[in-house]
C-alpha cells in the first residue's frame, strides 16, 4: 500500500487546494443557493421595499407638501438639511437614494404653466448612481405632477385643494401584486439542486487538481523510471494510485455532498428519500468525469499550475455550458446543441428531474438513470483517452516503457 | 559467478547504434567504473540492464540469472541512483526515503531503521522535514542517493550522481559510496569524470560510442598505452628548433610549446625530466615550475581514441 499512502500524502501535503476549492467553494454555492427566491417569501406573500429618498420643501405650497405625502407612502421620507453639504453627504453616502428639491414658488408657477399651457418650472433631484431606485422615484414624482397637470388643465377654474384631491385620487390607484407559486417553480428543495447543480464546478476543480496533482507526481519520468525498476509490478501500483484516486473523489463529492445536506437538509423533507438518493447518486456519477479529467492530466505529466489551470477553466466552462449556473433556456439554440456534448448539461438535468420526483416508478426513475448513465459514458471515453496516452508514454524510450523490454526478453 | 553479466548487447534508436555488441562482466565487491564521454551509451548500458529499455540483441543475467522486466526477486536486490533527481516534489525528504524504500521492504519496523539509516547516511538529519525544492542541488544529489540505497542493496548503480555538484558535496558522495562498498555492495558507477573514476573505482571499463574500449584496472589500462610520463615546464620562449631537439629525445612521444610551458608526453624511463631540463639549460632557457605527472585516464582515452574525453 506504499504508493496509495504516498498518494493520499501527496494530496493531504496540499490542504491548501482541498480548503479552497472544496471548503471555500462549496461555501459560495451554499450562500448563492440561500438567495435563490430572495425578496419573496416561502409563503407567497409579497412586501414592497421602502427607498430611502429626502424632499427639501423650499415651496411649503400646497403642491409641494402634497407631492411629498404622495411620496411618503412609497418611500421612506429621511429628513436632510436644506444645506448644500449635507444634501451632497446625504446622496454621497447612500443615506437617501433620492434627493428631491422643491423651489420656492414651484407650485404657483407650477399650476399656472398647467393652465395656460407654457412650460412648467423645473425641480431638481439627484439619484444615488448605485441603484436604480431613485429613477423609479423620479418616475412616480413626473407621474404625480403630471396628473396635476392634467387635471388643472381639464379644469382651468378648479381650487388647487380641489386640483390635488383629484391627482391624489387618480394616483392612488395601483396594479394588484400577487405572488404566485407555479408548479415548476422555485421549490425550497430547489435550493439543494441549485447547490448541487453549481457543484459541478467545486467538484470539478477540486477532483481535477488533486487527481492531477497525485497522478502527475507518480508519472513524473524520473520518478516512473525509479518506480519501474523497484520489484513491485506496474499493475500493483497502478491499483494503488487507482484507488487513491478513487478515495480523494469520494471524499469530495461527500464533503460537497456533506455541506449541502447541512446547509438544505431541512428542505427536503417533501423529498422522497430514494429521489433524494437518486440526486446524490447523480452526483457521485459525475464526479468520475472530473476523476478522469484528472487522469488524463497525470497520463500527460501536467504540472501542478496545468492542473490548476485546466481544473478551473473547465470546472467553470462545463459547469457554465452544462446549465449549472444558468438555466440552458436562456441561452442560445447553438449554445444549447453544444451543452448536449458536455456531461453537466445531463448532470443538471438529471438533478432537476430527481428532485422534483413525487413517486418512485419505472417511468418517473428510468430517464434519469439513462442521464446517468450517459454522464458515466463521458466519464469512461475521458478515461479511455487517458489510458490510451498513458500507454504511449510508457512504451515511450524516454519513459523508460519496459513493456517492450519484456518482450524482447 | 559474475554479479553482473552482459554479453554481445546491441541496442539501436533507429539508426544510431547506442550500444554495440557491449560485454561488460562485474564481479561481486567491485566498485565498477563506466568511464566516457557524453553519448558514450553508459546510461544506455545501464538502463538495458535495469530493463528500462528494451535492446535489439544480447543477454543480460544479473546475481547469475537472466534478468526481465518481471524478476522482482533480482530487483530486490538492486539500488539505483539515477542521473536525475528523482524523488517526489510534493514529499518531505523522510517521506520520499520511506516510499522508496518501501517498494522493497514491507515491514514498517526495519524500515524505520533502513529510513535512519539512510537519512545518517547521506547526512540529511537536519533536513527530514523538508520538501525537496527547499535543499540546496548537493542536498538534492544526497536525498536521490538515499532513496536509492536504503534498502541496502547488494548491488547500486550510480549513474553520473555527482553532475552539478558543489566539491564538498562530490567529496561526501564518493566517501559513502566506498563506505556502502565496504559495507558490502557492489557498485556501478558512471561518470564522466575520471578523476571520480580513478579515485573509487576498482576496475574500470572505458566506452565510447557504445563500445568497450579498454576495461581493467587504473594502472592495468595506463599501462597498456604509450605514455609513462607528462612533463610540463614553464618557459617565457621556446623556439621551433629548439622544440624539434625536445622531440628527438629517445624517451619523448611528443611535445607542444603554448606560449607559457612546454609540454612532453613521454614513455617510461628513468632520466625524462633530466633529459628535458638538459635541453633546455643548453640553450640557456630559463625555466619556471617543473610538473612530471603519470598518465591520467584521460591520455589512455586520447590514445585510444585520438580524442580527449573532454571533447
Amino acid at each position: 500500500m506504499q504508493a496509495f499512502k504516498a498518494a493520499l500524502r501527496i494530496v493531504l501535503n496540499h490542504p491548501v487546494y482541498l480548503l479552497v476549492y472544496v471548503g471555500f467553494l462549496s461555501c459560495m454555492g451554499v450562500f448563492i443557493s440561500a438567495s435563490i427566491n430572495s425578496g419573496v417569501a416561502d409563503d407567497g406573500s409579497y412586501t414592497a421595499t421602502k427607498v430611502p429618498i429626502a424632499v427639501v420643501d423650499r415651496d411649503q405650497s400646497e403642491l409641494s407638501e402634497s407631492l411629498t405625502a404622495y411620496l411618503g407612502e412609497t418611500a421612506e421620507l429621511v429628513d436632510v438639511a436644506d444645506d448644500s453639504f449635507a444634501m451632497q453627504d446625504a446622496v454621497a453616502t447612500g443615506e437617501v437614494r433620492y434627493l428631491l428639491v422643491i423651489p420656492q414658488g414651484y407650485g404657483e408657477d407650477y399650476l399656472e404653466a398647467a393652465r395656460t399651457g407654457a412650460v412648467e418650472p423645473t425641480l431638481e433631484s439627484t439619484y444615488s448612481f448605485g441603484t436604480m431606485a431613485g429613477t423609479l422615484v423620479d418616475e412616480q414624482v413626473n407621474q404625480y405632477l403630471g396628473l396635476v397637470r392634467a387635471t388643472a388643465a381639464l379644469e382651468p377654474d378648479a381650487s388647487v385643494p380641489s386640483v390635488l384631491a383629484r391627482a391624489d385620487q387618480a394616483a392612488a390607484e395601483s396594479a394588484d401584486v400577487e405572488t404566485v407559486q407555479t408548479p415548476n417553480g422555485a421549490k425550497p428543495a430547489d435550493r439543494f439542486a441549485f447547490y448541487l447543480q453549481w457543484g459541478s464546478y467545486t467538484m470539478t476543480a477540486a477532483i481535477v487538481v488533486c487527481v492531477g496533482l497525485l497522478m502527475s507526481a507518480f508519472n513524473r519520468t524520473d520518478v516512473h523510471r525509479r518506480n519501474l525498476i523497484a520489484p513491485v509490478s506496474t499493475l500493483r501500483l497502478g491499483m494503488q494510485k487507482a484507488a487513491a484516486c478513487l478515495l480523494v473523489t469520494l471524499a469530495v463529492w461527500a464533503i460537497t455532498c456533506g455541506i449541502g445536506l447541512a446547509a438544505f437538509g431541512s428542505s427536503l423533507g417533501g423529498v422522497p428519500l430514494p429521489a433524494v438518493a437518486l440526486v446524490l447518486a447523480t452526483a457521485l456519477v459525475f464526479s468520475l468525469v472530473p476523476l478522469s479529467i484528472g487522469f488524463f492530466l497525470g497520463q500527460i505529466g501536467a504540472s501542478e499550475m496545468v492542473a490548476n489551470a485546466v481544473g478551473n477553466i473547465a470546472g467553470m466552462v462545463i459547469s457554465f455550458l452544462g446549465g449549472a449556473w444558468i438555466s440552458l433556456d436562456l441561452l442560445a439554440p447553438e449554445v444549447q446543441t453544444l451543452s448536449r456534448f458536455i456531461p453537466t448539461s445531463w448532470y443538471t438535468e438529471a438533478i432537476g428531474q430527481a428532485i422534483h420526483l413525487t413517486e418512485i416508478t419505472p417511468e418517473t426513475v428510468l430517464p434519469i438513470l439513462g442521464n446517468i448513465g450517459i454522464i458515466a459514458l463521458f466519464a469512461i471515453a475521458l478515461f479511455a483517452v487517458g489510458l490510451a496516452v498513458g500507454r504511449l508514454n510508457l512504451r515511450s524510450a524516454e519513459a523508460g516503457g519496459n513493456a517492450g523490454a519484456k518482450a524482447a526478453a | 559467478m559474475h554479479i553482473v553479466d552482459v554479453n554481445n548487447l546491441v541496442k539501436r534508436y533507429k539508426e544510431v547504434v547506442a550500444l554495440d555488441h557491449f560485454d561488460l562482466h562485474i564481479e561481486p565487491g567491485e566498485v565498477f567504473g563506466l568511464l566516457g564521454p557524453n553519448g558514450s551509451g553508459k546510461t544506455t548500458a545501464i538502463n538495458c540492464i535495469l530493463q528500462l529499455l528494451t535492446y535489439d540483441k544480447g543477454e543480460i543475467k544479473l546475481f547469475g540469472e537472466k534478468m526481465t522486466p518481471t524478476r522482482y526477486d533480482l530487483k530486490r536486490k538492486i539500488g539505483i541512483v539515477p542521473q536525475n533527481v528523482a524523488v517526489f516534489e510534493e514529499l518531505t525528504v523522510r517521506e520520499n526515503i520511506d516510499y522508496f524504500c518501501a517498494l522493497y521492504v514491507e515491514d514498517k519496523q526495519k524500515r524505520r531503521s533502513l529510513v535512519d539509516e539512510a537519512i545518517e547516511f547521506v547526512g540529511l538529519e537536519d533536513y527530514t522535514k523538508f520538501r525537496p525544492r527547499k535543499l540546496s542541488g548537493g542536498l538534492l544529489r544526497r536525498l536521490n542517493i538515499a532513496c536509492g540505497i536504503a534498502h541496502k542493496p547488494e548491488l547500486i548503480f550510480f549513474d553520473e550522481p555527482t553532475v552539478a555538484v558543489d566539491p564538498q558535496s562530490r567529496n561526501s558522495i564518493l566517501e559513502g559510496i566506498l563506505r556502502l562498498n565496504r559495507e558490502g555492495s557492489t557498485v556501478v558507477y558512471t561518470s564522466h569524470y575520471m578523476e571520480e573514476v580513478e579515485e573509487i573505482c576498482t576496475r574500470i571499463m572505458i566506452m565510447d560510442q557504445g563500445h568497450a574500449l579498454a576495461t581493467g584496472t587504473n594502472d592495468e589500462l595506463k599501462a597498456m598505452i604509450g605514455t609513462g610520463e607528462r612533463i610540463r615546464v614553464e618557459v617565457n620562449a621556446l623556439d621551433d628548433a629548439l622544440l624539434g631537439t625536445v622531440r628527438a629525445l629517445p624517451n619523448v612521444l611528443g611535445a607542444t610549446f603554448d606560449g607559457t610551458a612546454l609540454e612532453a608526453a613521454c614513455t617510461n624511463g628513468t632520466h625524462n625530466v633530466s633529459d628535458v631540463l638538459g635541453v633546455l639549460a643548453t640553450a640557456g632557457v630559463a625555466t619556471g615550475r617543473i610538473y612530471a605527472e603519470p598518465p591520467t585516464l584521460n591520455d589512455v582515452f586520447l590514445e585510444i581514441t585520438g580524442k580527449a574525453l573532454r571533447d
